[in-house]
């Protein structure tokens, strides 16, 4: 659209039945002309975009006409078909402006919703990324409200100096990830009570859990599904491992493994979550690596000092093996939850389609595919119900890498103030006292508000509709403890500019 | 901030002082001009380390003609860490105002495993086998072995350090474990040989109470230390039973076993040497008779864990006869392992004295009590001799040894034990025979008498009267200090009922009731959803937080908990809790929230703060009292009384609630810091339990808040969360003043000082 006018093929139609004159349609600022590809056919035209009211099209869709209809104020009406919808879109973007840039013209002063343009042409993503930041932040309608319809500053004029805005919330919508659910999943099992027989429910969202949760397990799922056994056997052979765990029979399982090579990769404690451990440990905060002292203990050489508080364990070596226990279950899940994951799960899931046929063209890619440690992919679906039917596509998500924190906060001013607070925490830390020094400098932007009282209203009414509502789960819960934490941390500012004078 | 304490100029780093701290310098101040040592409780969160180090640094600036030594002594490596980033913010800021004279050096020391740079050595998996690892390539019989043979590794660090000999030195700084290792790695020094070498000349040393209390350590690290030198235990409500353990040792059956397997190593050695290299058995032999236990100087890198017993218990006397030739002695300690190897069959639970275990060793073995007391030494000289380096294989040989040199060396304050099985799994047999000492005086006594003074302070000494007599000494300082407030920024709350009115406790009919363990889970629950970010608990065990756990996910109730916040768990494993805890603070740090589980008298509750928002709650689940069936335990307590007249359920109340202080006291930092504390054991209502508490959480439980149920308490809690988050004055306003600027302090001079506080 630099050079202000566009030519495109298209057949002009007197009504949507109609076939319609193949022609070219061309546009310039002012007017449209359309000629037939047949110079004797009547169906010439020459419009002014001034006496154009306003513009209809059809939706995308695979087997619809790609239509334009611009209706002009005396009541007719002008039905482009266009070859490809590339081809009407451009021409629709360039009709919405032209037809705003001549309106405004005509009526200046006059008031209209839609968003007036001047002299520059905006894109349609441009626009609607504009009206969404309009429609989800009251405040900044009303000043636009304000000011752009009443004439005060251009539409331009008003968005030059909210670019950053425009871009932030740009990046912000795209970064924004729900997080995984707080509540571990323990699979559990569920007897008849007649039969011997034991049922285990897994759920996409649990496999995906348990292969988060124990490398191991995703990395025996690569190696022997389906070279050795079928998903099926994989999933009862864990189950089987899980039960043997609940059972808390140690020897039992110890039994079984020695039987079961497979099995016993399942019941024998995680070798790559000890891995990944030990690696991690070496980027801990130093004011909390207790393994330092480890290696400063002389009192707990082997057998020095007193043992007190049972803390000694009865280990029956061989069976150590085997034991497995609930606490470090707890601590892994927490660390897994709080790395985030890549994708929901349960929304990816109900858009896979289930069958049989995508299961072995995509065996072959994941098997291909490299494991790295932010790889997440996404392996199966298995019916609701029994373990036995398995109906699972397999499909690999994205690959992708985040930051191990995120803030799951909801509103930009909480981030703010998130982003404050982690950068005290990291830069004082723990060697300063903060109230013996003056406030220091924030790195960010001290938080401005224009009306305080609107603004507390809003927090309240935010901070109550989420204590409200009971089924609120983790995400809720903390989008209410941040802005409470924020309201604080607001009030704080306020009495120190307060006491600084 | 700059100001005068009676004739020392105190340069303080901060714009403001806490009166408390102002009133601590100054009672500090005092015991170091009288050459005394003293002892201070102060609340946490008053920033009692900052007030330490620009006191004693201030002091040695203002007195240079006569400089004093700065020993200070953490109980974890990470509260070195902590001391040492205090230490580089105070002489940033001394640096700033008083230039290079106020140049000084302070380093941290801690083991070869956290200062080795050597990759090859330092991935060893725990300190002994990296202690092993450095001597295999740093013993001075390898190395010159290595000059002759150039296949034989040596450690090129090391061997930078020596060939830079006098010139190896620290410039003046602060050099935390990490600066030390990057320095190190920067010049290719070793930076545990350097810093081993350079704690006799720096101004300020940080390192573990071990290096100061265990004989064993102390002998090697401590022992050039000048007179001329304050030493501070900092958190040292705990210092006894540090005392105590430092003495103590334990005997297994596979501590017997890997003897065993020791001593015929040993003696194969022997017999190769007598066959190639005879003259220097021989040697060894004449040394002792002229009475040369110890081979002088040792090179800085063979040297090793010193006596175990206190210097100056130990005999400068010739090594008895029977004991010099090499294969004597291994006979000799073949003839004690079988002995007690026989001990330990035993049935029934023995105890006896020390006394009369050795004159049974001498009637049975025919070892007497003097060739005992050598064994360390006589052991020490061996392995030197035999130029043993992978020292980490010998380790239950030298745990024998050092109970023989204890046992020889010590008459009273011990007891020795044997118990066939643990009292509370009688059927599994796990026999182990405990030389326990009873008395914490006997391992500080040198340290009282070595040093100048010695300054001994925590948030929780109360009773203060109490840790004199334990730990034998005359202060010259003894204060209990209280915390001004400029709000109530702490609630202590002491919870005696469930959401059903029933009675909680952890006492040991309660103990396992189910209707305890749910009570308990709905506390932890209600308070998840009403308290914002992190929330720490504390169990009085690892075996009962297993349970309760455990309980609560069964009945479901920790996955309601899950809702609304993470949950991390203290584990016995060092490593999974360490990044359980930094995860912890990550999900406090994001605002998601989490509950941290830990034990009292656990690793975490020793040294890990959760001041901010880390932690606004805490919640004591129970009683932390010590096992009080442990015979170990009976049998100090028995001797408290015998020697000390302090009464049995007087020092476990005192022991209890001292623990309990401890972890609630973690969760302050600083006046504009808030947390909340629950008592959660209908115990804590009574007086004489709660009086125990330190005067500064005392006088914040209010009366109202003695004898709460859940619902009750969730109550306050809200209330206490809403008032928090009001804005308030920090300086104290028009009241007492809680804050006080440079001028504050000019104005009132020395005179009026203490209308001012209290």
């Amino acid at each position: 659209m630099t050079d202000g006018q566009v030519i495109k093929r298209a057949r002009y139609k007197s009504s949507v039945k109609d076939f319609g004159v193949p022609g070219v349609l061309k546009m310039t600022r002012e007017r449209f002309f359309f000629m037939p590809n047949d110079p004797k056919s009547s169906a010439r035209l020459n419009v002014e975009f001034r006496l154009v009211k306003g513009h209809k099209f059809t939706k995308e869709g695979s087997n619809k006409q790609a239509l334009l209809n611009l209706t002009v104020d005396q009541g007719g009406n002008y039905i482009f078909e266009f070859d490809t919808f590339s081809d009407r879109d451009a021409c629709r973007e360039y009709v919405a402006t032209a037809i705003a840039v001549s309106g405004e013209a005509g009526r200046a002063g006059s008031e209209r919703s839609a968003a007036p343009l001047q002299d520059e042409q905006l894109s349609h993503a441009e626009m609607e990324r504009r009206i969404r930041l309009l429609q989800e932040d009251s405040e900044l309608q009303k000043l636009h409200k304000q000011l752009v319809i009443g004439g005060v500053l251009s539409e331009a004029e008003f968005w030059a100096t909210r670019k950053k805005l425009l871009d932030e919330n740009a990046s912000r919508k795209s970064k924004q990830q729900v997080g995984l659910r707080n509540d571990m999943f323990h699979v559990k099992p569920s007897s008849d009570g007649q039969s011997n027989k034991v049922t285990f429910n897994l759920t996409p969202e649990i496999i995906h859990q348990i292969f988060a949760e124990k490398p191991a397990v995703r990395q025996a799922f690569l190696n022997f599904v389906p070279s050795k056994m079928t998903e099926k056997e994989f999933w009862t052979k864990y189950s089987r491992a899980e039960y043997l765990h609940s059972t808390k029979n140690v020897v039992v399982a110890a039994a079984e493994a020695a039987e079961d090579d497979e099995l016993a990769v399942f019941l024998k404690q995680d070798d790559m979550a000890a891995s990944e451990a030990r690696r991690k440990i070496r980027r801990v905060d130093p004011t909390l690596d207790m393994e330092a002292d480890e290696g400063d203990d002389y009192t707990h050489l082997p057998d020095h000092g007193l043992s007190c508080d049972g803390s000694k364990d009865v280990t029956d070596s061989p069976y150590e093996l085997y034991r497995r226990s609930l606490l470090q279950e707890l601590n892994r899940h927490a660390a897994v939850v709080l790395e985030g994951r890549a994708i929901d799960v349960l929304e990816f899931a109900s858009r896979v389609p289930l069958g049989g046929l995508a299961l072995l063209c995509c065996k072959a890619l994941l098997i291909a595919l490299p494991v790295g440690l932010g790889l997440y992919f996404w392996a199966m679906s298995c019916s609701k119900g029994n373990l036995g039917c398995i109906l699972g596509g397999v499909h690999i998500l994205d690959v992708l890498l985040f930051p191990t924190h995120r803030c799951g906060v909801g509103d930009t001013r909480s981030v703010a103030e998130a982003l404050a607070r982690s950068a005290w925490t990291g830069y004082l830390g723990w060697q300063e006292i903060d109230d013996l020094q003056a406030p220091r400098d924030l790195a960010v932007a001290p938080l401005c508000i224009k009306d305080p009282r609107d603004y507390f209203d809003s927090q309240q009414a935010n901070a109550i509709k989420s204590l409200g509502d009971t089924l609120a789960g983790a995400k809720q819960m903390k989008c209410s403890l941040s802005t409470a934490e924020a309201y604080g941390l607001l009030r704080d500012y306020i009495s120190e500019i307060k006491t600084s004078g | 901030m700059k100001f005068q304490i009676e004739d020392v100029t105190v340069y303080f780093p901060y714009d403001h002082i806490y009166p408390e701290q102002y009133a601590y310098m100054v009672e500090l101040k005092r015991a170091l001009d009288a050459k005394g040592h003293c002892l201070l409780e102060m609340p946490t969160g008053t920033g009692k380390t900052i007030a330490l180090l620009s006191l004693i640094t201030s002091y040695t600036l203002s007195k240079p003609s006569n400089p004093i030594k700065l020993l200070y002594c953490t109980r974890t490596v990470h509260e070195m860490e902590k001391t040492l980033a205090e230490l580089k913010l105070l002489h940033k800021y001394q640096i700033q105002h008083l230039g290079p004279a106020a140049r000084i050096l302070a380093l941290g020391l801690s083991s070869r495993k956290n200062l080795c740079i050597n990759p090859s050595v330092v991935s060893a998996e725990n300190r002994d086998s990296v202690d092993a690892a450095c001597r295999k390539l740093t013993a001075s019989w390898v190395r010159a072995l290595a000059i002759e043979n150039p296949n034989i590794p040596s450690c090129e660090f090391f061997e930078n350090y020596e060939k830079a000999a006098s010139d190896a030195v620290l410039p003046p700084g602060v050099y935390t474990l990490q600066d030390l290792r990057v320095f190190g790695k920067e010049k290719g020094w070793c930076p545990y040989f350097l810093a081993r070498h350079m704690v006799q000349f720096a101004n300020v040393v940080v390192y573990s109470y071990q290096y100061l209390l265990d004989p064993k350590v102390a002998g090697i690290i401590s022992k050039e230390m000048q007179r001329e030198s304050v030493v501070v235990f900092d958190e040292a409500h705990n210092i006894d039973n540090v005392c105590i353990e430092a003495l103590s040792v334990s005997v297994r059956k596979q501590t017997l076993e890997g003897a065993t397997r020791n001593l015929s190593k040993m003696s194969q050695e022997i017999e190769r040497f007598k066959a190639t290299d005879a003259g220097r058995l021989r040697a060894e032999y004449n040394r002792l008779v002229d009475g040369l236990a110890q081979r002088g100087n040792l090179p800085l890198a063979d040297t090793w864990l010193a006596n175990p017993a206190l210097p100056d218990d130990i005999l400068k006397e010739a090594v008895p006869g029977n004991i010099r030739r090499a294969e004597h002695f291994l006979s000799v300690l073949r003839r004690l392992v079988q002995y007690l190897k026989g001990r330990l069959q035993t049935e029934n639970v023995e105890k006896e004295g020390p006394v009369t275990f050795v004159a049974s060793i001498n009637a049975q073995v025919g070892i007497d009590q003097k060739m005992l007391k050598f064994c360390y030494d006589r052991l020490h000289s061996l392995m030197l001799t035999l130029e043993i380096t992978d020292t980490d294989e010998f380790l239950h040989i030298q745990t024998i040894c050092d109970f023989a040199t204890l046992v020889g060396t010590y008459t009273r304050g011990f007891s020795i034990i044997i118990e066939p099985f643990d009292e509370r799994m009688p059927h599994i047999p796990d026999p182990v025979l405990q030389l326990s000492c009873h008395d914490a005086s006997l391992a500080i006594k040198p340290v009282f008498e070595r040093f100048q003074s010695v300054v001994i302070t925590s948030g929780t000494l109360s009773p203060i009267d109490l840790y004199p007599r334990l730990l034998n000494f005359n202060p010259v300082v003894s204060r209990s200090f209280t915390m001004s407030l400029t709000r109530d920024c702490i609630c202590p709350m002491v919870l005696t009922r469930g959401s059903d009115q029933l009675p909680v406790s952890t006492k040991f009919d309660l103990r396992s009731d189910p209707g305890v363990e749910r009570n308990y889970g709905r506390l932890l629950l209600e308070m998840v959803s009403v308290v914002p970010d992190g929330i720490v608990c504390f169990f009085v065990s690892y075996s009962y937080m297993d349970g309760i756990v455990n309980s609560w996910h069964e009945s479901g109730i920790l996955k309601d908990i899950m809702q609304h916040k993470l949950v991390f768990i203290e584990t016995q494993d060092v490593v999974e809790t360490t990044l359980a805890l930094d995860n912890y603070r990550k999900a406090c740090d994001c605002g998601r929230g989490a509950v941290f589980f830990s034990v009292a008298r656990g690793k975490v509750a020793e040294g890990i703060d959760f001041d901010r928002h880390y932690g606004r709650l805490v919640i004591m689940f129970g009683v932390p009292f010590q096992y009080t069936l442990s015979r170990i335990l009976l049998a100090r307590l028995e001797y408290l009384r015998e020697t000390f007249q302090i009464k049995e359920g007087d020092f476990l109340t005192f022991d209890a609630l001292r623990q309990a202080a401890q972890c609630v006291g973690r969760v302050i930092r600083s006046k504009a810091d808030y947390g909340m504390m629950i008592f959660a054991d209908k115990r804590y209502s009574r007086h004489d339990k709660r009086s125990k508490l330190p005067g500064w959480i005392l006088s914040h439980l209010r009366d109202a808040h003695l004898n709460l149920s859940t619902d009750m308490a969730v109550h306050i809690a809200r209330e206490f969360l809403r008032k928090m988050a009001q804005p308030y004055d920090k300086t104290g306003g028009s009241g007492k003043k809680t804050l006080l600027s440079q001028e504050d302090l000019e104005k009132m001079g020395n005179g009026n000082f203490s209308d001012m506080l209290f």
